[in-house]
């Protein structure tokens, strides 16, 4: 198993092929330079033996067969061929027992395989040979064996092997090496994420400090493990909330529908009905707000948005409310610079303001004031709502912007409590700031609509 | 001038197909339909929905998203891809802002978010069912109601009733959909564009305010309520 492992790791693999590169390409280099020097060793042959045909030709007959004679005495190591045959074609002098048949008396250097030597048996090594006819009718051949070039090849054939062998395992060890290294440090990344896919949502990949590219990868993962961390705990909080929240309606409908079973009068059934009826109702809008909540904290929609202007929402919204606060005699009134352009998502923006202002009318009681404000401060647009209702006290500002927070001086007042989280998910969403200001009467909170980037997550 | 009651026609015993596949909500669907004078045909999985398609050419489809094998949003493009082009109400649990517009580009009508009261099911299926009323009109008649688009004027007989811009937006909306009960949910979506629901009674506040100006004391009411869900504009009530 840990064999195949490593020959399969990426590291192996790569050193395997470079050294393999290696090789062919010095292999192609050594074969280029043999081919080379055997083409011109044996060109310089035929040269040679062209022009020494041509210079015996016209030798006086004494001095050629002195000639032959004491070339075939020095050739120890029998490579060189030299025959003089008559005019019928029998041997004068030399060490070929015939004219080859395949040799054309032509002066013209021909490669033949086999030739009739005397001595030695049909020789089967290649040899170059050059035959013409003298002016007395007599054959001339002389010739030479190719045996030098094939000592050439073998000592280019060493030279390849001796070279080649130690750089092809030099490149192997290095290779099992780093991939040794690598198969480790990939199997203990592998344990690990073994554990955090078994549910240890809180192990992280071992960073090796090396700062290579595994590094980074396992720092990158390990970064988008507390992401998963943090959306896991808000989901687990949605869900605690939800039960939180849910089961005290839940258990007086329970209650409500037991007693239900022994009432006898139907005007009384039914009065228990409607009445679960509209708890039922405000349990699943209770389940929307949360979910809604929950989705727009974990979306990721909100990045590609252009400019929305503050004040065309704050006339939109003030429109869609005037007349819930004209039949609670509340004076409510849009104002500041328009237009107050700001990055955001105008739906989210109407949903934030529309939460805000549903809140102020409602936590403000008849004949008081409700207003929206657009500001300018020094980094960009603020929307304000200020209302002239219970207001905050100090001790409750952190609290009201988290979920199921409801203040318990307006006990008249009946929501999910819910509106204020979300607009803070809202304003997290986008980065910006929300702020419930510090008045002496009534409430103002007020959402900064730029980048806050002290508090912005990151997106 | 007689009124002209100008109501579309709807198929008074349209055949609904529901795709559900818990049989608990399938059976109270199909009670509130027949309830309604609807023939409710019932399949419980997107095979069974296409061979009852194929069969009974169904007017309407309530499919719920969620369902064994073939889900609802593959049988939709299943219903397309053969060639049925009958109208698709998206019944699901999955009701965020993004799975319902999946749930309309994947070729929906309407999608409805679960849990829903029937009244706000039965209002979506007449408004599917029918067709408003032609969109190039300059001019709109309910009963006494008469409304200019072009001059943007509004009468109840020889009265002239002096509306604001969102007032008289809604009594166009109204006026196109005679009859048909409209639910808070659909007024805001569609008059208001807003996705969120207000805490608020908004649509009542706005209803009442555009009441009070189309209906004087004395008059025959026109606007009407629907308990749980919504509003109706009607002089038959």
């Amino acid at each position: 198993m840990k064999g195949t492992r490593l020959l399969r790791a990426a590291p192996f693999r790569l050193a395997l092929g470079f050294a393999l590169t290696l090789a062919g390409s010095t292999a192609a280099i050594f074969g280029y330079v043999y081919v080379e020097t055997a083409r011109l060793e044996i060109e310089a042959k035929r040269t040679y033996l062209e022009l020494e045909v041509r210079e015996a030709l016209v030798m006086p007959e004494a001095e050629l067969l002195d000639r032959v004679h004491t070339r075939l005495a020095r050739d120890l190591r029998h490579n060189s061929v030299e025959a003089l045959f008559d005019q019928r074609g029998a041997l004068v002098a030399g060490n070929l027992a015939n004219l080859p048949p395949g040799l054309p008396v032509d002066g013209l250097v021909h490669r033949l395989v086999t030739v009739p030597l005397i001595e030695e048996e049909p020789s089967r090594k290649e040899i170059i040979l050059v035959a013409d006819r003298r002016p007395d009718g007599k054959v001339l051949a002389i010739g030479h064996d190719l045996d030098d070039v094939g000592a050439l090849q073998k000592v280019v054939g060493k030279g390849l092997i001796r070279g080649m062998g130690p750089a092809l395992l030099l490149a192997l060890l290095f290779g099992i090496f780093f991939a040794a290294r690598s198969v480790a440090r990939i199997k203990a990344l592998d344990r690990t994420i073994g554990r955090v896919m078994a549910g240890d949502l809180h192990e992280r990949l071992p960073v090796s400090g090396a700062g290579d590219d595994i590094d980074s990868l396992t720092t990158r993962i390990n970064q988008m493990l507390d992401e998963i961390v943090n959306l896991v705990e808000e989901i687990r909080s949605v869900g605690d909330n939800i039960a939180h929240d849910l089961r005290t309606p839940l258990s007086v409908m329970q209650a409500r529908l037991e007693r239900a079973l022994t009432e006898r009068d139907p005007e009384a059934l039914r009065g228990i009905v409607a009445k679960s009826l509209t708890d039922l109702g405000r349990t699943h809008a209770t389940i929307t707000s949360l979910l809604r909540i929950a989705e727009i904290e974990s979306s990721r929609r909100f990045r590609c948005v252009g400019e929305t202007d503050l004040g065309e929402i704050a006339r939109e919204v003030h429109e869609l409310y005037e007349p819930l606060a004209a039949d609670k005699q509340i004076d409510f009134t849009v104002g500041g610079d328009s237009p107050a352009l700001a990055r955001a998502d105008r739906d989210m923006m109407i949903e934030a303001l529309a939460n805000l202002v549903d809140n102020a009318i409602k936590y403000t009681p008849s004949g008081g004031r409700v207003r929206i404000e657009i500001e300018q401060d020094g980094n960009g647009p603020l929307l304000r709502v200020a209302d002239s209702g219970f207001g905050i006290p100090a001790t409750e500002r952190s609290k009201v912007t988290q979920r199921y927070y409801r203040s318990d001086k307006s006990p008249n007042a009946r929501g999910s409590g819910l509106g204020l989280s979300l607009v803070a998910a809202i304003a997290k969403l986008h980065g910006f700031r929300l702020r419930i200001a510090d008045v002496r009467q009534g409430a103002s909170v007020e959402l900064a609509c730029y980048r806050d980037l002290s508090s912005s997550r990151a997106a | 001038m007689t009124p002209r009651l100008s109501r579309p026609q709807v198929k008074a015993n349209a055949s609904i197909l529901v795709v559900e596949d818990d049989p608990d909500m399938a059976a109270e669907i199909l009670a509130g339909l027949s309830s309604q004078g609807y023939q409710p045909r019932h399949a419980a999985s997107g095979t069974d929905a296409l061979a009852s398609i194929w069969a009974e050419a169904p007017d309407l489809a309530i499919i719920d998203r969620t369902l064994p094998g073939l889900d609802g949003l593959s049988l939709i493009a299943k219903m397309q891809d053969e060639g049925y082009h009958l109208p698709v109400l998206v019944v699901s649990a999955l009701s965020s802002a993004d799975e319902r517009i999946q749930g309309l580009k994947a070729g929906g009508d309407d999608y409805l978010g679960k849990p829903f009261v029937m009244g706000e099911l039965f209002a979506r299926i007449e408004a599917l069912l029918r067709r408003p009323t032609d969109m190039r009109e300059t001019a709109l008649t309910v009963g006494p109601l008469h409304i200019d688009l072009i001059e943007r004027t509004a009468h109840r007989g020889s009265r002239e009733m002096d509306l604001l811009p969102r007032e008289f937006k809604l009594l166009e909306f109204m006026m196109r959909r005679p009859g048909q009960v409209l639910s808070r949910a659909m007024l805001l979506e569609e008059v208001w564009n807003y996705r969120f629901v207000p805490e608020s009674n908004l649509v009542n506040v706005h209803m009442g305010r555009l009441r009070h100006k189309v209906d004087l004391p004395g008059e025959i009411k026109l606007i009407h309520s629907v308990k749980n869900v919504g509003f109706i504009l009607d002089e038959g009530h």
